[in-house]
Protein backbone atom coordinates (compact mmCIF):
# COMPACT_ATOMS: atom_id res chain seq x y z
CA UNK A 1 0.00 0.00 0.00
CA UNK A 2 1.37 3.45 -0.85
CA UNK A 3 2.50 5.51 2.10
CA UNK A 4 0.03 8.34 1.51
CA UNK A 5 -2.86 5.87 1.52
CA UNK A 6 -1.81 4.73 4.96
CA UNK A 7 -1.50 8.28 6.17
CA UNK A 8 -4.93 9.11 4.82
CA UNK A 9 -6.30 6.01 6.50
CA UNK A 10 -4.72 7.00 9.80
CA UNK A 11 -5.99 10.54 9.42
CA UNK A 12 -9.52 9.31 8.83
CA UNK A 13 -9.38 6.77 11.65
CA UNK A 14 -12.64 6.49 13.59
CA UNK A 15 -12.37 3.12 15.26
CA UNK A 16 -10.97 -0.34 14.61
CA UNK A 17 -12.73 -1.59 11.45
CA UNK A 18 -14.12 -5.06 10.87
CA UNK A 19 -11.26 -7.53 10.43
CA UNK A 20 -12.24 -10.62 8.46
CA UNK A 21 -9.48 -12.61 10.17
CA UNK A 22 -11.49 -12.30 13.38
CA UNK A 23 -15.14 -12.36 12.38
CA UNK A 24 -16.66 -13.75 15.57
CA UNK A 25 -17.35 -12.73 19.11
CA UNK A 26 -13.92 -13.55 20.49
CA UNK A 27 -11.69 -10.60 19.64
CA UNK A 28 -8.80 -11.50 21.96
CA UNK A 29 -6.56 -12.42 19.05
CA UNK A 30 -7.51 -9.26 17.17
CA UNK A 31 -6.16 -7.16 20.05
CA UNK A 32 -3.08 -9.40 20.45
CA UNK A 33 -2.24 -9.44 16.75
CA UNK A 34 -2.43 -5.68 16.35
CA UNK A 35 -0.27 -5.17 19.41
CA UNK A 36 2.33 -7.54 17.95
CA UNK A 37 2.05 -5.99 14.50
CA UNK A 38 2.65 -2.49 15.83
CA UNK A 39 5.76 -3.44 17.73
CA UNK A 40 7.11 -5.59 14.90
CA UNK A 41 6.49 -2.76 12.43
CA UNK A 42 8.14 -0.28 14.75
CA UNK A 43 11.15 -2.55 15.22
CA UNK A 44 11.50 -3.23 11.49
CA UNK A 45 11.10 0.40 10.48
CA UNK A 46 13.57 1.55 13.10
CA UNK A 47 16.10 -1.04 11.94
CA UNK A 48 15.73 0.04 8.32
CA UNK A 49 15.69 3.75 9.17
CA UNK A 50 12.19 4.06 7.71
CA UNK A 51 9.20 6.17 8.70
CA UNK A 52 7.75 4.75 11.92
CA UNK A 53 4.55 6.76 11.56
CA UNK A 54 3.19 4.20 9.09
CA UNK A 55 2.89 1.81 12.01
CA UNK A 56 0.47 4.11 13.78
CA UNK A 57 -2.53 2.31 12.28
CA UNK A 58 -1.79 -0.83 14.29
CA UNK A 59 -1.31 1.29 17.39
CA UNK A 60 -4.66 3.02 16.96
CA UNK A 61 -6.38 -0.32 16.44
CA UNK A 62 -4.90 -2.02 19.50
CA UNK A 63 -5.56 1.05 21.61
CA UNK A 64 -9.19 0.90 20.52
CA UNK A 65 -9.59 -2.79 21.18
CA UNK A 66 -7.30 -3.79 24.02
CA UNK A 67 -8.04 -3.07 27.67
CA UNK A 68 -5.43 -0.63 28.97
CA UNK A 69 -4.50 -3.02 31.78
CA UNK A 70 -3.52 -5.65 29.22
CA UNK A 71 -1.42 -3.11 27.29
CA UNK A 72 0.28 -1.94 30.48
CA UNK A 73 1.08 -5.53 31.48
CA UNK A 74 2.46 -6.33 28.05
CA UNK A 75 4.57 -3.17 28.01
CA UNK A 76 6.03 -4.13 31.39
CA UNK A 77 6.74 -7.64 30.16
CA UNK A 78 8.52 -6.29 27.11
CA UNK A 79 10.62 -4.05 29.31
CA UNK A 80 11.51 -7.01 31.54
CA UNK A 81 12.12 -9.34 28.61
CA UNK A 82 9.35 -11.74 29.64
CA UNK A 83 6.89 -10.89 26.88
CA UNK A 84 5.55 -14.16 25.43
CA UNK A 85 5.02 -12.87 21.89
CA UNK A 86 7.65 -12.79 19.20
CA UNK A 87 8.59 -9.26 18.17
CA UNK B 1 -45.90 -56.41 25.71
CA UNK B 2 -46.96 -59.48 23.72
CA UNK B 3 -50.38 -58.18 22.65
CA UNK B 4 -50.50 -58.44 18.85
CA UNK B 5 -52.09 -54.99 18.60
CA UNK B 6 -48.86 -53.37 19.68
CA UNK B 7 -46.27 -55.55 17.94
CA UNK B 8 -45.01 -55.87 14.35
CA UNK B 9 -45.66 -52.37 13.03
CA UNK B 10 -42.22 -51.88 11.57
CA UNK B 11 -43.30 -49.64 8.70
CA UNK B 12 -45.25 -47.25 10.95
CA UNK B 13 -42.40 -47.14 13.46
CA UNK B 14 -39.92 -46.29 10.72
CA UNK B 15 -42.12 -43.56 9.29
CA UNK B 16 -42.81 -41.86 12.60
CA UNK B 17 -39.13 -41.87 13.47
CA UNK B 18 -37.73 -40.66 10.16
CA UNK B 19 -40.41 -38.05 9.43
CA UNK B 20 -40.00 -36.06 12.69
CA UNK B 21 -36.21 -36.21 12.24
CA UNK B 22 -36.55 -34.73 8.77
CA UNK B 23 -38.92 -32.04 10.06
CA UNK B 24 -36.43 -31.12 12.78
CA UNK B 25 -33.61 -30.85 10.28
CA UNK B 26 -35.77 -28.60 8.10
CA UNK B 27 -36.31 -26.36 11.12
CA UNK B 28 -32.69 -26.44 12.31
CA UNK B 29 -30.93 -25.47 9.10
CA UNK B 30 -32.61 -22.07 8.54
CA UNK B 31 -32.42 -21.46 12.27
CA UNK B 32 -28.64 -21.92 12.28
CA UNK B 33 -28.35 -19.73 9.20
CA UNK B 34 -30.26 -16.95 10.96
CA UNK B 35 -28.20 -17.41 14.11
CA UNK B 36 -24.98 -16.80 12.20
CA UNK B 37 -26.59 -13.88 10.38
CA UNK B 38 -27.05 -12.11 13.71
CA UNK B 39 -23.26 -11.88 13.83
CA UNK B 40 -23.26 -9.88 10.61
CA UNK B 41 -20.52 -7.52 9.49
CA UNK B 42 -21.27 -4.11 10.87
CA UNK B 43 -18.55 -1.48 10.66
CA UNK B 44 -18.86 0.31 13.94
CA UNK B 45 -18.31 4.03 14.36
CA UNK B 46 -17.34 3.76 18.00
CA UNK B 47 -15.63 1.23 20.30
CA UNK B 48 -15.99 1.16 24.07
CA UNK B 49 -14.46 -1.29 26.47
CA UNK B 50 -16.26 -2.55 29.53
CA UNK B 51 -14.19 -4.33 32.15
CA UNK B 52 -15.84 -6.20 34.99
CA UNK B 53 -14.39 -6.14 38.47
CA UNK B 54 -15.58 -7.29 41.85
CA UNK B 55 -17.91 -5.37 42.14
CA UNK B 56 -18.00 -2.52 39.65
CA UNK B 57 -17.49 -1.83 35.96
CA UNK B 58 -14.74 0.18 34.29
CA UNK B 59 -15.47 1.86 30.98
CA UNK B 60 -12.72 2.88 28.57
CA UNK B 61 -13.18 5.19 25.61
CA UNK B 62 -9.85 4.97 23.82
CA UNK B 63 -10.59 5.61 20.15
CA UNK B 64 -9.37 9.17 20.60
CA UNK B 65 -7.27 9.66 23.71
CA UNK B 66 -8.00 7.88 26.95
CA UNK B 67 -11.19 8.43 28.91
CA UNK B 68 -11.38 5.77 31.59
CA UNK B 69 -13.72 5.73 34.56
CA UNK B 70 -15.30 3.39 37.08
CA UNK B 71 -19.00 2.87 37.54
CA UNK B 72 -20.13 1.95 41.05
CA UNK B 73 -23.64 1.34 42.23
CA UNK B 74 -25.10 4.23 44.23
CA UNK B 75 -25.83 3.00 47.76
CA UNK B 76 -29.45 3.58 48.86
CA UNK B 77 -28.41 6.41 51.20
CA UNK B 78 -27.03 8.37 48.25
CA UNK B 79 -30.09 8.10 46.04
CA UNK B 80 -32.14 11.12 45.02
CA UNK B 81 -35.96 10.99 45.06
CA UNK B 82 -37.12 9.19 41.96
CA UNK B 83 -33.91 7.16 41.56
CA UNK B 84 -34.10 3.41 41.22
CA UNK B 85 -32.77 1.42 44.16
CA UNK B 86 -29.90 -0.97 43.32
CA UNK B 87 -29.86 0.27 39.72
CA UNK B 88 -28.36 3.75 39.76
CA UNK B 89 -24.62 4.31 39.36
CA UNK B 90 -22.28 7.20 39.94
CA UNK B 91 -20.96 7.33 36.35
CA UNK B 92 -23.11 6.18 33.50
CA UNK B 93 -21.78 4.91 30.20
CA UNK B 94 -22.77 7.53 27.66
CA UNK B 95 -23.38 6.38 24.12
CA UNK B 96 -24.69 7.95 20.92
CA UNK B 97 -27.91 6.80 19.26
CA UNK B 98 -28.17 5.84 15.61
CA UNK B 99 -24.51 4.90 15.43
CA UNK B 100 -23.21 1.32 15.39
CA UNK B 101 -21.41 0.87 18.69
CA UNK B 102 -18.98 -1.93 19.41
CA UNK B 103 -18.66 -3.00 23.05
CA UNK B 104 -15.59 -5.00 24.02
CA UNK B 105 -16.23 -6.82 27.26
CA UNK B 106 -13.79 -8.53 29.56
CA UNK B 107 -13.12 -9.06 33.20
CA UNK B 108 -10.22 -8.33 35.48
CA UNK B 109 -10.97 -11.05 38.00
CA UNK B 110 -13.90 -13.50 37.87
CA UNK B 111 -16.75 -14.08 35.43
CA UNK B 112 -19.27 -11.28 35.09
CA UNK B 113 -21.85 -10.53 32.44
CA UNK B 114 -22.66 -7.16 30.93
CA UNK B 115 -26.36 -6.91 30.28
CA UNK B 116 -28.89 -4.37 29.12
CA UNK B 117 -32.11 -6.29 28.50
CA UNK B 118 -34.00 -3.44 26.82
CA UNK B 119 -31.26 -3.18 24.20
CA UNK B 120 -31.13 -6.95 23.76
CA UNK B 121 -27.58 -7.16 25.09
CA UNK B 122 -26.00 -9.81 27.23
CA UNK B 123 -22.34 -10.70 26.91
CA UNK B 124 -20.19 -12.58 29.35
CA UNK B 125 -17.14 -10.88 30.78
CA UNK B 126 -14.49 -13.58 30.85
CA UNK B 127 -11.03 -12.93 32.29
CA UNK B 128 -8.36 -13.24 29.60
CA UNK B 129 -10.90 -13.06 26.77
CA UNK B 130 -12.27 -10.11 24.87
CA UNK B 131 -15.88 -10.55 23.81
CA UNK B 132 -17.44 -8.27 21.27
CA UNK B 133 -21.02 -7.22 20.96
CA UNK B 134 -22.46 -4.62 18.62
CA UNK B 135 -25.64 -2.66 18.65
CA UNK B 136 -27.27 0.40 17.16
CA UNK B 137 -29.71 2.12 19.48
CA UNK B 138 -32.50 4.14 17.96
CA UNK B 139 -34.09 5.83 20.97
CA UNK B 140 -32.45 8.20 23.44
CA UNK B 141 -32.90 7.52 27.13
CA UNK B 142 -31.47 5.78 30.13
CA UNK B 143 -31.19 2.01 30.00
CA UNK B 144 -30.52 -0.21 33.00
CA UNK B 145 -29.04 -3.65 33.41
CA UNK B 146 -27.48 -5.80 36.07
CA UNK B 147 -24.50 -8.11 36.22
CA UNK B 148 -25.70 -11.49 34.97
CA UNK B 149 -23.04 -13.93 36.06
CA UNK B 150 -22.56 -14.80 39.71
CA UNK B 151 -19.40 -13.11 40.84
CA UNK B 152 -19.35 -13.06 44.60
CA UNK B 153 -20.95 -11.29 47.52
CA UNK B 154 -21.97 -8.11 45.68
CA UNK B 155 -22.98 -9.67 42.39
CA UNK B 156 -26.43 -8.07 42.71
CA UNK B 157 -24.91 -4.66 43.39
CA UNK B 158 -22.97 -3.83 40.25
CA UNK B 159 -25.53 -2.49 37.81
CA UNK B 160 -25.01 -1.10 34.34
CA UNK B 161 -26.55 2.19 33.25
CA UNK B 162 -26.30 3.37 29.66
CA UNK B 163 -27.32 6.89 28.82
CA UNK B 164 -28.08 7.15 25.12
CA UNK B 165 -27.95 10.64 23.74
CA UNK B 166 -28.75 12.07 20.30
Amino acid sequence: MAEEDIETKIKNYKTAPFDSRFPNQNQTNNCWQNYLDFHRCQKAMTAKGGNVSVCEWYQRVYQSLCPTSWVTDWDEQRAEGTFPGKI
Amino acid sequence: LTNTNITDAQEMETIWTILPAVILILIALPSLRILYMTDEINNPSFTIKSIGHQWYWTYEYTDYGGLIFNSYMLPPLFLNPGDLRLLEVDNRVVLPIEAPVRMMITSQDVLHSWTIPTLGLKTDAVPGRLNQTMFTATRPGVYYGQCSEICGANHSFMPIVAELIP
